[in-house]
């Protein structure tokens, strides 16, 4: 993927997929897919987008605003790349998917 | 005898195992590093039987060897005829690791003092063995040598108390390390070089039926340089080793990953390069009171070493 370009467009939703088993452990932690009984580790930034579309599907556009609002000044230039990156990672490790993926699903 | 007929029963804690044999020898062998066992009597259910037999036919004559039969079935190539105690033992290992699926079985050396168990997880040739043996003799007990038998329903850790099964330069290591330490006859030219089998002390033979708590995982990895050296381990990552450490986690799925998962929250996570043995056991016995059962707060030494 190219830097600084959007992947999807503004109107793609990202969602959790459902029944993944998430341990805590110190400030990461282990998720367990229950489709294909995976284990996952995850650091904290995913850990914490994971959570936010447990919640409910959402936008990259909404994803990189949270991450403006936790991220250090200096690193805030970078978060529409930190928020592509995580949301392609945690979709290919199939924890996420997006209603391109699925049209139904997240509705 | 018992064994040439009926079988002997053994009772290793979480597993039961019946063993029968036509070979004179290992009766004298079994007396030696199961010392402590209680004989029982081959009646009622067993996890295990395993039966102990010289190959017969024409390769028999040529290259004597003796053949493990697990439930009439031979699942292992047959070993030279002198080493029927190393097979016998392997043998166990092998049934025990393939077909147990009602526990969580970690490849881990386990021991425990005042209910608290240090698993530690690795790779063959890490040092596993010795450090574990050396433990026993210092004080803490054994709950395995080979299985971190985890109980799927609340993570606390079974015992599958076997003899430890020391290799090469390890034997002559615990000897000199504790010369009361009994340790069975040497089998040179295995598979593995030369293996002797410690027995586990008769304390710890009868405390086979506790449980113990997590309370600590520890990587230990020999280095002949280092003197004892530990640094912390997330615990993310410590989960991911000992998963892949594991005998039969992929076959238990979500159980299993609930009782590691549980097993690592409570547990504090270290790896140890050691090359001082008696200063390895002092490392480990100071981290194990240093550190709290999950419900209280670590104490501020054990910040401070994770710092250093």
């Amino acid at each position: 993927m190219t830097e600084g370009r959007s992947s999807t467009s503004p109107e793609v939703r990202f969602a959790s997929v459902a029944g993944l088993t998430v341990r805590h452990l110190d400030n990461e932690a282990i998720v367990f897919d229950p489709l294909s009984w995976d284990a996952h580790v995850l650091n904290p930034a995913a850990l914490a987008v994971l959570e936010l579309l447990q919640e409910r599907a959402r936008s990259e556009a909404e994803i990189v605003s949270f991450l403006l609002d936790v991220l250090l000044a200096e690193e805030q230039p970078q978060a529409a790349s930190h928020a592509r990156r995580l949301l392609e990672d945690l979709k290919s490790l199939g924890l996420i998917r997006s209603d391109q993926d699925c049209p139904v699903a997240n509705r | 005898m018992q064994l040439s007929s009926s079988g002997l029963g053994i009772d290793f804690g979480a597993a039961r195992s019946r063993v029968r044999t036509s070979l004179p020898a290992v009766a004298g062998m079994i007396r030696t590093v199961y010392a402590g066992y209680l004989a029982e009597d081959s009646e009622g259910m067993f996890d295990v039987t395993v039966e102990l037999h010289r190959v017969r036919g024409l390769r028999g004559h040529l290259r004597p060897q003796c053949e493990l039969l697990c439930d009439g079935v031979r699942e292992l190539e047959p070993f030279p005829l002198h080493t029927p105690l190393p097979l016998l033992e392997w043998g166990t290992n092998y049934v025990i690791a393939t077909r147990m699926f009602c526990f969580l079985l970690l490849h881990a050396g386990v021991v425990e003092r005042g209910g608290r168990a240090i698993v530690m997880p690795a790779l063959p040739g890490s040092g596993k063995s010795t450090l574990t043996a050396a433990l026993t003799l210092r004080g803490f007990r054994l709950l395995s040598d080979e299985f971190g038998v985890v109980r799927l329903a609340d993570a606390r850790l079974l015992r599958m108390l076997r003899p430890l099964a020391l290799k090469n330069e390890s034997i002559d290591v615990i000897q000199r390390f504790e010369p009361s330490a009994v340790i069975g006859p040497r089998f040179p030219k295995t598979q593995k070089g030369t293996v002797a089998h410690l027995a586990p002390q008769a304390s710890h033979v009868d405390a086979r039926h506790e449980v113990a708590n997590p309370a600590l995982v520890v990587f230990p990895r020999f280095d002949p340089s280092a003197g004892v050296e530990l640094e912390p381990v997330q615990k993310t990552r410590a989960f991911a080793r000992l998963a892949v450490n594991s005998f039969n986690y992929h076959a238990l799925g979500p159980d299993a990953f609930d009782a590691l998962g549980q097993l690592v929250h409570e547990s504090s996570c270290w790896q140890l390069r050691y090359g001082d043995l008696e200063g390895a056991i002092k490392a480990i016995g100071e981290l194990l009171d240093e550190t709290r059962p999950i419900d209280g707060s670590a104490p501020a030494a054990l910040d401070s070493q994770a710092a250093a």
